[in-house]
């Protein structure tokens, strides 16, 4: 499977790339009619389910398709045109402050989109900086984080881990705004970059926090997420084919699921039933030939289903945020080197724009200097050992260890003071992901 | 010809006199009750007319009007019976009354016979304490009567051994309770600590929230034993003493509630009423105030279990007896206090389907159910309960391997010996346990070694605590140290009442 997967992904670039060579110089003509036929076609697009996968079908490319006058694609209309207009809420294709629509014909189209079998005709973008943002997309490498809408304590906190990590390492986060999993990691992008440079100025190439819609753009959807609506519009950038205000409808999403796939080098799925969307989206991502990165999960639990059905066909094993780094591939930075924003492979870990962090490898072991669990003696130590196997109620570690429950109690406290532990629902103590990571030995 | 017979009347845990006149003049017959009689008081005519006739006196066939005094205040109750009746035959000339410095209470039964009433305690002490002298009291309420020392009680199985009684005659001696020898008794606890299976955590929290009489909420999953653990709550707490008994007696006394053949509450209550309570239910109310659970619970454990389903109303009027240990009723017709001096032990699920945090099953709730549920429980409530603990379901393993734990006198032995040390030390500050402590108190009385001020400091920023969380955690603390027999608090003890503190497993 894997070799197949890496040939088809060649042979998908190489395709995509001959196809945009040749439909540049057509555009490069100033053909203006292009861009109004793209327009045009989102447009009835969005209403109609499946539009552009029909005309593609029947013309054999989406570039031939943009090249026929519009009278010749009115008949595939399932219910005739919709007037320029006078389509309803949706249709108003005026972008607003920090808005734009941006054809399939334009420049700063996302590359990863042209990739689709039946690339939408245009996408709308709204965010602050969406023209940095766009550039972010184009030349940084892009990774999308999409799971179960009511994941475990558990997948939350992959989430965020992934999330924050990517970010910081300089990568673009994606994913789809949904509850749960999507929301979390848009959530731990945000907190990987940090707050904004007191100047406000955005970098050349910044790292984009996407989110692509299932809806119009403007409509912040699900409702529990309008904050995070606010703050990805700050500072990244929401993406959708659906207009700006065209209500969702439940079709849209796993058809949203696609852009996500496209937009992304590689796909991680964090939690997920087995009749879980993310799984379309990892379909979708394999048929792109992206790389496809699962997150394990407790053997048995109906949430770890998904992921797992997808490490057993193959899928990349993924437990941190490096297990995603290493595996883009150098290309995926390619984009970097040629503005010269960074060069080699340490910097990579510097979130542009702000503070240079020292190398990820380096702050580990910087963190593990420190580490005050490294050494530890006495209850402490026997409890944080115990808990490196695994997680337990405290009675387990009371048994196992053969101390009292309030001995128990009070190491379990000075050890939560000091960040090493998190307590879930239901009484179970675990040790933090990053302090298990950190830890010397 | 006009006759009068004191009687009393019960308000609240008090009583006040209510003198019984009666006059009978030759006129149409008629038989009136003035003096503000509700329903039972109303009826108490035909009871007192047939219990009179089958008692064979002769009821007058004449114009008979009994007035309660004072008549503005209102009569309720089947308690007037007896006095009712007793004034009749001495306005009749049937009998006489010849004890000064009496009462008389009771509820007549159709044949004659004399029912027991509710309240003789709390009415038997409180005429006392007025200078009373005697109390003519139905036979079965006797006994309990007879715990308040100093008054001659005059029990009556009749109407006619009442007019008897009333008369001077001397009535049968009444056996007195030995309340010490009572309480003394060793419990024969059906519902033992050990019983319990592992969940050792869970028991050493117990023994923390009984020794130093904290608030206790536990949170797990259904079937992970804490509805078990709660009744034994009450198996691990110091025995009552005889004045606590004669208290919590009243309570039950008054709100009618006193098995018949018992005459003094010797166990702590353990009370845990259904989560559809309604709010005068649990913390007292009615036209005419009775005691809420809150009361009925009063020194012994309040359990309410499935917690946030409470109705709002009910759960925010626990706030008022949490923090006095004592509830006030206010109606228009009076205003009341009845003791609630409970220790609280809440239960409730993590979740609304209760499997959030399970590693059997998923949690199937949504997002904004899970806030909901959080959110039912307000801060000033929470702020009310100083320990809050997992109760994880065990798994088969743990089962298994668990070792058997402390029976409840042991560790009855333990909270009584912290209590007494927390009375030595609290007593300037007027409280018996550390629960009750003012943050004033606590800073006076409470002294924390500098390693356990520096953890409590480190903590204060590490775990983002409020400056209440921080008194609630040393207070805790407190309680440990005098369960370990410690002058001073020590870093281990507050590292250990760190643990038991309110969790975030209320964000969702």
């Amino acid at each position: 499977m894997e070799t197949k997967l890496s040939d088809r992904r060649q042979e998908l670039r190489v395709g995509a790339a001959s196809a945009g060579a040749a439909a540049v110089p057509d555009e490069a003509g100033g053909d203006a009619g292009h861009r109004r036929l793209c327009l045009w076609l989102a447009e009835q697009a969005a209403r109609d389910r499946g539009l552009v996968g029909r005309l593609v079908k029947t013309h054999g490319s989406f570039a031939a398709v943009v090249a026929l006058p519009r009278s010749a694609l009115v008949g595939a209309l399932r219910d005739g045109p919709e007037t320029d207009g006078d389509g309803g809420p949706g249709s108003d294709q005026t972008p607003q402050a920090h808005e734009a629509v941006v054809a399939w014909s334009d420049d700063h189209y996302p590359p990863g989109l042209r990739d689709l079998f039946d690339p939408p005709p245009a996408v709308f973008v709204r965010g602050r900086c969406w023209q940095a943002m766009l550039r972010g997309l184009r030349l940084r490498p892009t990774v999308a984080i999409v799971g179960a809408r009511r994941p475990s304590p558990y997948g939350l906190e992959m989430a965020w881990l992934l999330g924050s990590g990517l970010a910081r390492a300089g990568v673009n986060v994606v994913s789809g705004m949904a509850l749960g999993i999507d929301a979390q990691a848009h959530v731990g992008a945000l907190d990987g970059l940090g707050e904004p440079p007191a100047d406000e100025r955005p970098p050349v190439v910044p790292v984009v926090l996407g989110a692509v819609l299932g809806a119009g753009v403007r409509l912040a959807v699900p409702r529990t997420n309008q904050e995070l609506f606010g703050a990805v519009e700050r500072r990244g950038l929401l993406l959708s084919e659906y207009g700006w205000l065209l209500p969702p409808q439940p079709w849209r999403f796993p058809a949203r699921n696609r852009l996500i796939a496209a937009l992304s080098d590689a796909v991680v799925i964090v939690e997920g039933r087995a009749t879980s969307g993310a799984l379309h989206t990892a379909a979708f991502a394999l048929d792109l030939g992206r790389d496809v990165l699962a997150v394990p999960g407790e053997a048995g639990r109906p949430l770890s289903a998904g992921p797992h059905r997808l490490l057993r066909d193959g899928a990349h094993l993924c437990e941190s945020p490096d297990d995603v780094l290493a595996l883009l591939p150098e290309r995926a930075w390619s984009g970097l080197a040629q503005v010269g924003e960074v060069a080699g492979a340490p910097a990579r870990a510097r979130h542009v724009g702000s503070e240079p962090e020292p190398p990820r490898a380096a702050r580990l072991e910087c963190d593990g200097d420190g580490e005050p669990g490294g050494a530890r003696g006495g209850p402490e130590g026997r409890v944080l050992a115990a808990l490196r196997r695994g997680q337990h109620t405290a009675d387990q570690l009371g048994l196992a260890l053969g101390l009292p429950p309030e001995g128990v109690a009070a190491a379990l406290t000075m050890l939560e003071i000091d960040g090493l532990l998190d307590v879930q629902p239901g009484g179970r103590y675990r040790l933090r992901r990053d302090s298990r990571g950190s830890s010397p030995r | 010809m006009l006759a009068r017979v004191q009687s009393e009347a019960l308000s609240g845990l008090d009583s006040h006199v209510v003198a019984v006149e009666a006059d009978v003049v030759a006129a149409a017959p008629a038989f009136t009750i003035v003096g503000l009689p509700d329903a039972a008081v109303q009826e108490s005519r035909e009871r007192v007319r047939t219990a009179i006739v089958n008692s064979d006196y002769e009821f007058p066939s004449r114009r008979i009007t009994v007035n309660l005094a004072p008549a503005d205040v209102r009569k309720e109750g089947p308690s007037f019976d007896l006095p009712i009746a007793l004034a009749l035959l001495c306005a009749t000339g049937q009998s006489r009354c010849s004890l000064a410095g009496a009462a008389a209470i009771g509820e007549l039964s159709l044949d004659g016979a004399i029912r027991p009433v509710a309240g003789v305690l709390a009415v038997a002490q409180s005429a006392h304490r007025r200078g009373l002298r005697a109390l003519l009291v139905p036979s079965a309420n006797a006994r309990e009567a007879a715990l308040v020392t100093g008054l001659e009680v005059l029990p009556a199985a009749t109407l006619r051994e009442a007019a008897a009684l009333l008369a001077g005659a001397g009535g049968p001696a009444v056996e007195r309770l030995d309340p010490e020898s009572l309480l003394a008794g060793e419990a024969v606890d059906d519902a033992d600590l050990h019983d319990v299976l592992g969940q050792s955590r869970v028991k050493r929290v117990l023994e923390v929230a009984v020794a130093g009489a904290h608030n206790l909420l536990m949170v797990g999953p259904p079937g992970s034993g804490k509805t078990m653990l709660a009744r034994r709550v009450a198996s691990i707490m110091p025995p009552l003493s005889v004045a606590e008994a004669i208290d919590v007696t009243r309570v039950y006394s008054v709100a009618g509630m006193l098995a018949p053949d018992v005459s003094l509450v010797v166990r702590r209550p353990f009370r845990a009423p259904h989560h559809t309570i309604s709010a005068s239910g649990l913390v007292g109310g009615g036209v005419t105030p009775r005691p809420g659970e809150v009361s009925l619970a009063h020194l012994g454990v309040l359990f309410l279990d499935e917690f946030p389903e409470f109705r709002l109303s009910a759960l925010e009027g626990l706030r008022q007896p949490l923090e006095d240990g004592e509830v006030t009723i206010s109606r228009a017709l009076a205003s009341l206090t009845f003791p609630a001096r409970i220790m609280l032990v809440a239960a409730m699920n993590p979740c609304p389907c209760g499997f959030r945090g399970d590693k059997g099953r998923e949690c199937r709730c949504p997002a904004h159910r899970l806030a909901q549920y959080a959110q039912r429980l307000s801060g000033p409530l929470l702020d009310r309960i100083d320990l809050c603990i997992d109760v994880p379901r065990l798994t088969p393993r743990d089962r298994r391997d668990h070792v058997q734990g402390e029976s409840s006198s042991v560790v009855r032995g333990r909270v009584s010996r912290a209590r007494a040390r927390q009375r030595l030390r609290l007593a300037p500050a007027g409280v018996s346990a550390n629960a009750h402590l003012s943050a004033r108190g606590l800073r006076e009385l409470c002294v924390l070694e500098p390693d356990a001020l520096r953890a409590l400091d480190r903590a204060y920023d590490a775990l983002r605590l409020s400056a209440r969380a921080c008194d609630r955690v040393t207070k805790v603390a407190q309680t440990i140290a005098d369960l370990e027999g410690s002058d001073t608090i020590r870093e281990g003890h507050v590292a250990e009442s760190l643990s038991y503190r309110e969790r975030s497993w209320r964000r969702s």
